[in-house]
């Protein structure tokens, strides 16, 4: 436990070049590291370095370490944050504000005024995740946006989402894709999270998470609302600003021609949300519900609809292993 | 006209006799009282007449107010989307979100009372429902999607609360499952505007009086002034003495955790 920590603390420490000369020390001894961290470290690229190796100690990661969820969360934080800076044209890197620019000009004043309001709520969870993990003894890197690749093409920068950068349509579910990866992020790492030991500080690391999860909520229904203004006919898309149904389907894609690798990312981004089963545990006995198929529901209409509304009814999580192999190619390396 | 359940209540048949009498003016004849006092945490059915209260040591004492919450919501939706006047008041695309929160609360309802099994709270009946102050919810457009708005504030809030209380894994896991959709509906109802035909800031959905400047969202304790009761209180569809005073009674444990800070500050 106490190593694993160790480890997690090394891949994102800001003293960057101590700690790559230690990695490559680990190397030298044959330690595992995956090629592509291997290479970034025999180029000496920093930035490669770090998102390469940050990867493989999240992934390494043992439940229930807070340090670990928050820089778990801080990483996911930083790529909505450098994402959306890019998009309005207010990142540090230029080149990134050039790459949008073309999409740019299409945002209508609304959506724009609220992207610019996700932007900020997701620099306030960079700071805040950033402040957390200090005071719980870690440190947080200083990313930037030449650590991303928004097409989601690890860095050669014409991946399967580079009609973002062209299309108003493509971005927005881009966006709305990057906001509920979010909300199950947080939902699949927050039950982590949980101590009755009366450790106020996890507590209120819990509480934290649990807030900014419904924020994250609150970005993906205000983005699902404004696709659906555009395209009534995506009924995928609810006014409600729910998720319906899972995989494709609910990413709502309507008539956009999207490159097969961007499809295989939505069906995984959104795999599992279908599900209508809950687990519960009463205190006696672990009770799994079939939230389709429940009493006193008949209001709500036929079999077809009441399986739709257990659908919308529930938020699904995504393990850290599912979030890694999602983000993994919008992190450039 | 006899109701003796909500769940009666709920069958379109009785419901539509129930609003058309409401409508006119007709005698609707209650039931004998069901939803009376309940013993702390004890099996439903009549008790000592001390009022509704909740045990927040036990996931299922937490439970029982998501339970509380839920009924309300799912009645009063219900409601909403069965009034005549739900067209005119509402666009084709408000209609949509009204009736998917309908059935999203209805389903958290149906689930939470599912895993409460003996332990959830007693049915609401007309007993425990202030009509005077139903019609009032219901007459305008405006009134509609201030209740709801406060309705999922609550909700948000209170889960945001509680979840660090609950000691069960899955249930956690389970309570963050709807709690993000309860997000997603206050989003939405701050996203349309209270006249209709109205413009609504773009920014809304989210601003700074539901989000802090650390970028986090809503949340209160259940028993603090101000707190999930009284919120519950100050929206006026329970019958007043339908809840104990206090509700709650018994606060979590140390070990489950302490009280935080609110945000925001009291809104009533």
């Amino acid at each position: 436990m106490e190593s694993q920590q160790q480890t997690i603390l090394d891949a994102v420490d800001p003293e960057i070049m101590d700690r790559v000369v230690t990695r490559r020390e680990a190397i030298r001894k044959g330690l595992s590291v995956s090629s592509v961290a291997a290479a970034g470290l025999a180029m000496g690229s920093v930035p490669v370095t770090l998102a390469a190796l940050s990867r493989e100690a999240f992934a390494q990661q043992m439940p229930g370490d807070i340090l670990g969820v928050l820089q778990f969360a801080f990483t996911l934080e930083n790529l909505e944050n450098e994402f959306y800076k890019a998009v309005l044209g207010t990142s540090a890197v230029p080149a990134q504000n050039v790459a949008f620019e073309q999409v740019r000009g299409q945002i209508p004043v609304a959506a724009r005024e609220s992207i610019e309001l996700i932007q900020r709520h997701e620099q306030q969870h960079v700071d805040f995740l950033r402040a957390a993990i200090q005071s719980n003894g870690g440190s947080a890197p200083n990313f930037t946006a030449n650590d991303f690749d928004f097409t989601g093409g690890n860095g050669a920068g014409d991946g399967p989402f580079l009609a973002a950068t062209t299309d108003l349509d493509v971005l927005l579910l881009t966006s709305q894709a990057f906001e509920d990866t979010g909300v199950r992020a947080y939902k699949g790492q927050i039950p982590l999270l949980l101590n009755n030991s009366g450790n106020a500080n996890a507590d209120m690391v819990l509480e934290d998470a649990c807030r900014i999860e419904t924020v994250e909520g609150r970005h993906a229904s205000r983005i699902r609302r404004i696709r659906r203004q555009r395209n009534p006919e995506i009924t995928a898309l609810r006014y409600s600003g729910y998720i319906l149904g899972g995989g494709l389907e609910a990413a709502g894609i309507g008539s956009l021609s999207l490159p097969t690798e961007a499809v295989a990312a939505l069906t995984a981004i959104y795999t599992g949300e279908e599900d209508t089963v809950q687990t519960t545990w009463n205190g006696t006995q672990e009770l799994r519900i079939d939230t389709a198929n429940l009493p006193n529901t008949d209001v709500i209409g036929d079999t077809a609809r009441k399986r739709a509304a257990a659908q919308i009814a529930f938020d699904a999580p995504l393990t850290r292993e599912q979030v890694l192999a999602i983000v993994d190619p919008f992190i450039v390396g | 006209m006899i109701i003796g359940n909500l769940g009666e209540l709920m069958s379109p048949v009785k419901r539509r006799d129930f609003v058309r009498r409401l409508l006119v003016g007709g005698t609707v004849v209650l039931s004998p009282a069901i939803f009376v006092g309940c013993d702390d945490d004890g099996p439903t059915g009549p008790g000592d007449g001390a009022g509704l209260s909740f045990d927040v040591r036990t996931d299922a004492g937490i439970f029982r107010i998501v339970d509380l919450l839920e009924l309300l919501e799912g009645f009063y939706y219900t409601e909403v989307v069965a009034s005549p006047n739900f067209t005119s008041f509402f666009s084709p695309e408000e209609q949509e979100l009204f009736v998917d929160l309908r059935d999203a609360e209805i389903v958290h309802r149906e689930f939470v009372r599912e895993a409460l099994g003996p332990m959830r709270v007693p049915d609401v009946t007309m007993d425990s429902i202030n009509m005077t102050r139903l019609n009032e919810l219901l007459s305008t457009r405006e009134n509609v999607i201030k209740t709801a708005r406060n309705f999922e504030h609550t909700g948000v809030s209170g889960l945001n609360g509680a979840s660090k209380f609950l000691q069960d894994r899955r249930n956690l896991q389970v309570t963050r499952n709807f709690a993000t959709v309860e997000g997603r509906h206050a989003a939405a109802l701050l996203d349309i505007p209270l006249s209709r035909g109205g413009s609504v800031s773009s920014t809304d959905f989210a601003g700074s009086n539901v989000v802090d400047g650390t970028g986090r969202d809503v949340k209160v304790e259940a028993d603090e002034p101000r707190g999930i009761f009284d919120r519950v209180a100050a929206i006026g569809l329970l019958e007043s003495g339908t809840l104990a005073t206090p509700p709650v009674s018994n606060p979590p444990t140390p070990s489950q955790g302490s009280p935080t800070p609110s945000f925001p500050p009291p809104i009533f």
